[in-house]
């Protein structure tokens, strides 16, 4: 069995079935006054959430055989933590954003992230973050008038 | 009918300095784009999406139009130099492009693309010029019934035509439509899927799923890539002379008279029509055993296809309000920020935009000629710039981006998810054209359906010719897809879902 077909299938099913636990619970709850709307909210999603479960047993039931295809090279190990490592200090900027606001996590992210991808000098790394940093701060605060979470710094 | 009148008045209109300045922008950054593996214009379009909002609508809509259409003509400069396609469509362009140039004919291969690319693009602004306005006064007269079954026709097409399985397709979609969902139903006002969550009562806003699926995705997946070719080599003679310049203008005019109508339709997208643009030349050629060899009909009217199909896809936007491809959805989302109703009303209440928008594209395929044959060495320089100055700018432009439209974190988290699902749909062969498409689409559909269905119970579509026909169009797509798809080599349906 091809166990990658399966975890998919099973991602898919859940989805669906997410989806159709909500079609349910809005056709249950429906306003009974609403007389102009004959689809409703909730017919809409459980239509929508039956097919997506449908389609998962159908891939499933279609490829489950099916040996997993070699096309795509496997990444090596240091590209995958290369890859791992930037989504988490992705996941941390965002966290950094809220707790200590866009300027300091700014200049953590591009000091991490430049590290990660491979910018191994650290002179040019910290220059690099400084201008980065400030280019973006003009371009999206100054520019952009968007206002960032202030956090507990600034 | 055709107006000669605006559309001087919109060329007249782009001719005013900030206006070419943002024609320009947009060029310089489509042919960039296009020449950077990795990086295409719906990740452009989608990162640059929210800056716009700063900008006026005119201008920006030139620039994102230019991104577009632009790295339709940077993307063969890889194709053909280092055998690496830019973007989707110039896949195709590998298969003669490399081979010219190993023969020492990489100069040849660049100036009939981009001749042939000014072809396909100015034929196309012509035909968008000519049809645009007729095909907006009819399609005024639809209704619900009819823009249901449109959108059901488009949203087949997409899902059907996506790559390598119509059963992902169709899954991506429907996830998409659900996804769509999320917040407040726009009929009755409950809320869906929010789970307590005011952020998720909002709804999930286009720009950070944009951003998410396009642009942090397209990063981590070029986390574990990286190109290190650099062309060294001399580029040669740059103009064919006498019967190859003959034939590579001939098959670049046939390349354009098949992608026009194709890019109008729904789901063509462009890898999978420069295919049969590629096979129509084979077929049609007297010698079809050196396809393959580095035959300048190859590169031409792929080439020329590939920028046909890119203005081609313009017409069911502006006319209709239905973007045929996720760039496309892009601008329609932008347009649609502005206050500006995509559709056939566009032509009417807005008819300066459209018009100057028309005329800025007459304009940037002459800059886009001018851009790609004398700069072709620097484009191929550029093209190598490492992922690792890349990655993390480009990652830092989609937290700000994601988080502009609304001022929310909410919206980055959604980007970051939508990054992360975006890069595991594209390891295992998902594509993601149908989620955003869905996502884009099925809202619209689901009003429409649902005002159908108020007006006239489910039979109404059954008392609508035009919808009868949309209808039937869907299912003669999703039955015709299963054959057609697989006349598609693999390797070309594989970047095609990408």
């Amino acid at each position: 069995m091809n166990f990658k077909i399966l975890i998919e299938g099973i991602l898919v099913l859940v989805f669906g079935l997410v989806a159709m636990i909500e079609g349910l619970r809005l056709i249950l709850y429906r306003d009974p006054y609403v007389l102009y709307d004959p689809l409703g909210p909730g017919i809409y999603i459980l239509v929508l959430s039956l097919g997506l479960m449908a389609v998962s047993v159908f891939h499933f039931a279609i490829n489950y055989r099916k040996f997993p295809g070699m096309r795509k090279v496997a990444a090596s190990k240091k590209m995958r933590v290369q890859l791992f490592s930037s989504i988490g200090i992705l996941a941390l900027y965002i966290l950094l954003v809220h707790f200590v606001g866009y300027v300091v996590a700014t200049l953590t992210f591009f000091f991490l992230e430049l590290r990660v991808s491979g910018v191994k000098s650290w002179r040019t790394n910290v220059i690099l973050t400084l201008v980065l940093t400030i280019v973006y701060y003009v371009i999206f605060v100054k520019f952009c008038d968007m206002v960032f979470p202030k956090g507990l710094l600034f | 009918m055709f107006r000669g009148l605006d559309l001087i008045h919109g060329i007249i209109n782009v001719l005013e300095i900030h206006n070419l300045i943002y024609c320009f922008i947009g060029c310089v950054l489509g042919t960039l784009v296009g020449v950077l593996p990795g990086l295409g214009p719906g990740a452009t379009l989608s990162m640059l999406l929210p800056i716009t909002l700063y900008l006026n609508p005119t201008g920006s809509i030139i620039m994102l139009a230019g991104i577009l259409y632009g790295s339709a003509y940077g993307g063969s400069t890889t194709s053909i130099l280092v055998n690496i396609p830019g973007e989707v469509g110039s896949v195709v362009t590998c298969f003669d492009g490399f081979p010219m140039t190993k023969q020492g004919r990489a100069g040849e291969a660049l100036w009939i693309s981009a001749v042939g690319s000014f072809i396909a693009g100015t034929l196309g602004v012509m035909v968008l010029s000519y049809t645009g306005p007729l095909l907006a006064r009819y399609a005024l007269k639809f209704g619900p019934p009819e823009y249901a079954g449109l959108l059901f026709f488009s949203l087949t097409a997409i899902v059907s035509l996506s790559g390598v399985s119509i059963a992902k397709g169709i899954g991506a979609g429907l996830g998409g439509m659900i996804l769509s969902s999320v917040g407040v139903d726009p009929v009755t006002g409950v809320t869906r899927f929010a789970y307590g969550m005011i952020g998720a009562m909002r709804g999930i806003d286009l720009v950070p799923m944009a951003i998410g699926l396009f642009g942090i995705s397209e990063i981590l997946v070029s986390a574990e890539a990286g190109i290190a070719k650099i062309y060294e080599g001399k580029l040669g003679r740059m103009m064919p002379r006498g019967k190859e310049l003959k034939k590579g203008l001939l098959a670049s005019l046939r390349g354009t008279i098949l992608g026009i109508p194709l890019g109008i339709l729904p789901g063509m997208i462009p890898g999978v029509v420069a295919y049969l643009a590629y096979d129509l030349e084979k077929k049609i050629s007297k010698y079809p055993e050196k396809f393959g060899t580095g035959v300048i009909e190859g590169v031409a009217s792929v080439e020329a296809n590939n920028n046909a199909v890119t203005q081609g896809n313009f017409i069911p936007l502006m006319c209709l309000g239905i973007p045929t491809g996720t760039s496309l959805a892009i601008i329609l989302a932008a347009l649609m920020m502005y206050g500006l109703k995509p559709g056939p009303l566009l032509f009417v209440e807005n008819k300066e935009f459209v018009w100057t928008v028309i005329g800025s594209m007459y304009i940037g395929n002459v800059m886009l000629l001018i851009l790609n044959l004398p700069l072709v060495g620097l484009w191929a320089k550029i093209s190598t710039l490492p992922y690792k100055y890349l990655g993390p700018i480009i990652l830092g432009i989609c937290v700000a981006g994601a988080y502009s439209p609304r001022n929310t974190l909410f919206d980055v988290w959604i980007a970051f998810g939508a990054g992360v699902l975006g890069y595991v749909m594209k390891k295992n062969d998902w594509p993601q054209a149908p989620l955003m498409l869905g996502f884009i689409l099925g809202p619209m559909l689901e009003l429409s359906f649902r005002q159908s269905l108020s007006m006239g119970g489910p039979t109404i579509f059954f008392t609508r010719p035009i919808a009868v026909a949309f209808l039937v169009l869907a299912v003669i797509v999703l039955v015709f897809s299963v054959k057609f798809l697989k006349r598609i080599p693999k390797e070309v349906r594989e970047e095609s879902d990408q």
